[in-house]
């Protein structure tokens, strides 16, 4: 993010990254021009078009716009993790016994490996290996029963 | 419904500076394309009246091409092609250097949209004015520009004033479609604090009464006009 300094970055609106730059622009009182976009389509055009010098989102979103450019070389996925943010499944309140299933089936999966198919399915050939930190988070994940 | 009502919110700070600052830019989008709106149209609306055949095709042009063209699109059309049609700086300086962009094409795109509507207004009330005027200026030794300018425009406008209250109504509410291109103006805000504090209709609901404030004194302040310029014995549509 540092890096930044005199720079423009995309960032999608109303949304964690959005969130998480800016607060770290202002901490360190950075001259980072914000252009706010909709969605990860028009960070990618943002960043296409030279509006942007960067777009910052999900490093596994990053990854798979990337591999949907007709040139992915053209583009990096660069700096260090800011933060770690689960994905959830919302369900209505108060249906527990459907959010325990949910819970209890999701580390399930884990625990015995079936997750690993999809992983290597889908997201390793995006350049994105399982790396050491989220094997741990998903060990984390496979405790609940 | 299962739905905690939390009015006091709007009142939290930075949700109300939120709504303020969106308010703001709001009001500042459309008192600017306002501008652009009445001096080109006023512009293309007397020149598609002017007598030949020449000055009337290029109007008429003018006004189908952008109001024939959704609102939306034309912002779209604005922001995001036209620079990659420009030479290189020139697509560079809008999308890089100029501050503010995305204001500036907002105001630009609601102004010039608005602006064919304002013209064929305009065009509409000169057309009112009775046709034996024009002659009679023009047989007692005016030129055109003076009888545009003592003869016609004086009375045109006072037709036309009621239909361009509505107009500057809805370019207030147009003005939203900037949200769609990155500015933060009042439905943009709302929408941040909805996904802030999962208040939206809370939320909503201050956009709207902001946006009708706006609505009531525009329609008032132009009551006012209308009332003034009114020319003595000659009536008006209100008294």
């Amino acid at each position: 993010v540092e890096d930044l300094n005199g720079k423009v970055v995309a960032l999608p609106i109303n949304s964690v990254p959005e969130r998480l730059v800016k607060g770290l622009i202002e901490k360190d009182k950075l001259n980072v021009r914000i252009v706010p976009v909709r969605d990860n389509a028009e960070g990618l055009l943002a960043l296409s078009t030279d509006r942007a010098d960067a777009f910052s989102t999900d490093d596994v979103l990053l990854y798979g716009l990337r591999k949907s450019t007709p040139s992915p070389s053209s583009y990096d996925v660069v700096g260090r993790p800011l933060s770690f943010d689960a994905y959830g499944l919302l369900v209505q309140k108060n249906s527990t016994v459907f959010l325990s299933l949910v819970n209890a089936t999701i580390a399930r999966l884990i625990r015995s490996d079936e997750m690993e198919a999809p992983y290597r399915k889908w997201l390793t050939p995006l350049g994105l290996e399982l790396s050491p930190d989220l094997a741990v988070a998903l060990k984390v994940a496979a405790i609940p029963e | 419904m299962n739905y905690a009502w939390n009015w006091p919110i709007l009142l939290d700070q930075p949700y109300l500076g939120w709504l303020v600052s969106g308010l703001e830019l709001t009001v500042v989008i459309s008192i600017a394309a306002w501008g652009i709106a009445l001096s080109a149209g006023i512009l293309i609306g007397v020149v598609g009246t002017l007598p030949g055949q020449v000055p009337r095709f290029w109007a008429a042009t003018y006004g189908s091409v952008f109001r024939n063209i959704p609102l939306l699109l034309q912002l779209f059309l604005w922001f995001f092609v036209v620079p990659e049609l420009l030479p290189g700086d020139w697509g560079r300086w809008l999308k890089r250097d100029l501050p503010f962009p995305e204001l500036w094409t907002s105001i630009f795109a609601v102004g010039l949209f608005t602006s064919t509507r304002v013209a064929v207004q305009v065009a509409a009330g000169i057309a009112a004015v009775p046709g034996g005027q024009r002659m009679a200026a023009l047989a007692s030794g005016m030129s055109i520009a003076q009888t545009y300018r003592h003869v016609l425009l004086p009375q045109a406008f006072r037709i036309i004033l009621p239909p361009l209250t509505s107009e500057f109504l809805t370019i207030f509410k147009n003005s939203s479609v900037a949200l769609t291109v990155g500015v933060f103006e009042l439905t943009a805000q709302a929408q941040q604090i909805e996904s802030e504090t999962f208040h939206g209709f809370e939320a909503f609901t201050a956009a709207t009464v902001l946006y009708f404030g706006i609505a009531l004194t525009v329609t008032n302040l132009m009551r006012v006009i209308e009332r003034r310029a009114t020319i003595p014995g000659t009536g008006g549509t209100h008294r």
